[in-house]
């Protein structure tokens, strides 16, 4: 009996030592808490994502995430400077910061502008919301979710189709949870969207448009001249395959048939946190840019689809492959198409521009446009009357709106 | 007797709770990190797995790699976390410890040029999650991403030749 009291005794001594360990854990923190705590404020320049839009004036807008709180903001010199912002009330939770992640802003008609953004919780579980203003920005509605009954919303894009009503896509999860909940196994998550139930009104209960999308990439949302959005995303095929997919809604607001963009051949179970960019131009033509992380195709690819989706023409491998290529965009304005990368040499980011007058089937050799040797935004390209510009936000250069030439 | 029997129990379940809620503190991972996992590596194969709270497919993993890790103690096993706007050292340190990799060498990020520290551990890496890369015994260097295959893992390990997987 003495021995088991001397082993008892032996093993609360223990114990202590392990609290005196996890202590130093608070000591390694502190790093993080002070580089957070240098900019923590919800300027500008403490922002690490700034999404652009032109309003339908050529004035152009900017939101972006700082200090935990989203702002809005107008610049009448095209981003030299910037009007007081507004900055929309905070989140239970912190803001979504995935790589992927971003606030975006979209223009529709009456001076109506939707802001939408995110929050999420520790396993990324997302919530998202959207923000309304009928004065052209100058002030905005309480935030609201953009849906009840799901476990998780990300990767929210709303924009505004003619007629003036908002159109809202994510990747929601509550077919997921559903799933789980009867034992069954679900991949992914779903592509999920919802109408405003009239111009200026309130969002309609949500629809899933698709189960099974891969559940940490952004989406792509264009808009066909005749009004119905296009989603592309990242879908999971037969055989747990992550390639990419359109579905295009029909006029009656519904999601018409997924088809599939490239033969990636991407089964993995992996997050590329890289998530497609859609155009449509004005003679219908769907222009697709992507990142492929699969057994056939792996890198930054273009096609370009003349058949509404159902077909898309071989894909085109982009930049130059030591350069570490990432997330492209694409614009369609004027008849040109307008394609933006990031490089990487080792020392500085560059974006890179190319461009196409013919409709992606020929394109002009890659230009540096812009770069910066430290951390950066994903490049956006946006588009008014006057011209085509790279959007872009740097860590030490700060806000950035470049004018891009088409090339020959 | 008994009681003390039950005491001691208690007390060894309590001990070994605290034991396995300890992780060291993770180390910053710089541009000089994975020069260093090299250098540090004394001929002997190193596994450098790096993954993030923002990728659902490394969540759901971690406790195999931790089955992995008790399997394999004498392997230099780094985990090494990469979500770029910098995770809480105390929630990794949390959930390395709670899936059985309280042992393992662990980094996070270091907060800043993501780009450049991806492209001085690999100039073909984009940044998916999970990723992992082996050093074989000779210095040679292969790469996965995805989920894990650890019989193939265990195979490398034991392999002499540790060849491709």
């Amino acid at each position: 009996m003495r021995t088991h009291l001397k082993l008892a005794a032996l093993l609360l001594l223990a114990a202590p030592v392990g609290v005196a360990k996890h202590a130093q854990a608070h000591d390694g923190a502190s790093h993080h808490h002070e580089t957070a705590a240098a900019c923590a404020s919800s300027e500008l320049a403490c922002a690490s994502v700034a999404t652009g839009a032109f309003a339908p004036d050529g004035k152009l807008w900017l939101t972006w995430s700082a200090g935990g709180r989203i702002s809005i903001a107008s610049s009448p010199d095209l981003g030299k400077t910037f009007s007081m912002p507004v900055t929309l009330p905070a989140t239970k939770l912190p803001l979504d910061d995935g790589p992927d992640a971003r606030p975006k802003l979209a223009f529709g008609p009456n001076d109506r502008v939707a802001v939408t953004y995110a929050s999420r919780d520790e396993k990324y579980n997302g919530h998202a919301f959207i923000a309304r203003s009928a004065d052209g920005g100058k002030t905005f509605s309480e935030p609201q979710p953009i849906t009840t009954d799901s476990p998780s919303q990300r990767f929210e894009t709303a924009a505004f189709d003619p007629n003036g009503r908002v159109f809202v896509a994510w990747i929601d999860k509550r077919n997921v949870a559903a799933a789980k909940k009867q034992g069954k196994k679900y991949a992914g998550a779903a592509l999920a969207y919802a109408w405003d139930d009239k111009p200026g009104g309130a969002l309609e209960a949500a629809s899933i448009a698709r189960d099974n999308s891969c559940e940490c990439c952004r989406i792509a949302v264009a808009f066909k001249s005749s009004g119905e959005p296009v989603v592309m995303f990242r879908n999971i095929f037969d055989g747990g395959i992550r390639d990419h997919a359109t579905i295009t809604f029909s006029d009656t607001g519904k999601p018409g048939q997924l088809y599939r963009v490239s033969e990636d051949d991407a089964k993995i179970d992996a997050c590329p946190h890289q998530g497609p960019s859609l155009a449509i131009s004005s003679d219908g033509a769907y222009h697709a840019t992507w990142f492929a992380l699969g057994r056939k195709l792996k890198g930054v690819y273009y096609a370009h689809s003349e058949d509404g989706g159902k077909t898309f023409s071989e894909p085109l491998r982009i930049g130059d492959q030591s350069a570490q290529i990432s997330r492209p965009y694409v614009l369609a304005a004027g008849g040109t198409v307008y394609l933006a990368y990031k490089s990487f040499d080792g020392e500085k980011t560059s974006i890179d521009l190319m461009t196409s007058h013919d409709g992606g089937r020929t394109w002009s050799k890659p230009r540096t446009v812009a770069s910066a040797a430290n951390a950066s935004d994903h490049p956006l390209l946006i588009a008014q009357q006057a011209g085509v510009y790279l959007s872009w936000l740097t860590m030490k250069e700060g806000y950035r709106l470049i004018p891009l030439e088409p090339q020959s | 007797m008994n009681a003390v029997v039950r005491i001691a129990s208690v007390l060894m379940f309590v001990w070994c709770a605290c034991v396995q809620a300890l992780a060291e503190p993770p180390r910053t991972f710089d541009s000089a990190s994975w020069q260093t996992l090299l250098d540090g590596r004394k001929g002997q194969p190193v596994i450098v797995h790096f993954w993030g709270f923002s990728c659902g497919n490394c969540m759901v993993e971690l406790e195999d790699w931790g089955k992995f890790a008790a399997a394999h103690a004498d392997t230099t096993i780094a985990f090494v976390n990469w979500d770029r706007r910098g995770a809480d050292p105390k929630r990794i340190e949390k959930a390395l410890a709670k899936t059985g990799l309280g042992n393992v060498q662990s980094f996070s990020l270091a907060n800043g040029f993501e780009e450049k520290l991806r492209f001085a551990v690999d100039h073909d890496w984009m940044g998916e999650l999970p990723y992992t890369r082996l050093i074989a015994r000779d210095g040679t260097v292969t790469t996965f991403s995805g989920a894990a295959d650890f019989k193939s893992l265990s195979q490398w390990l034991g392999d002499g030749r540790q060849s491709q997987r």
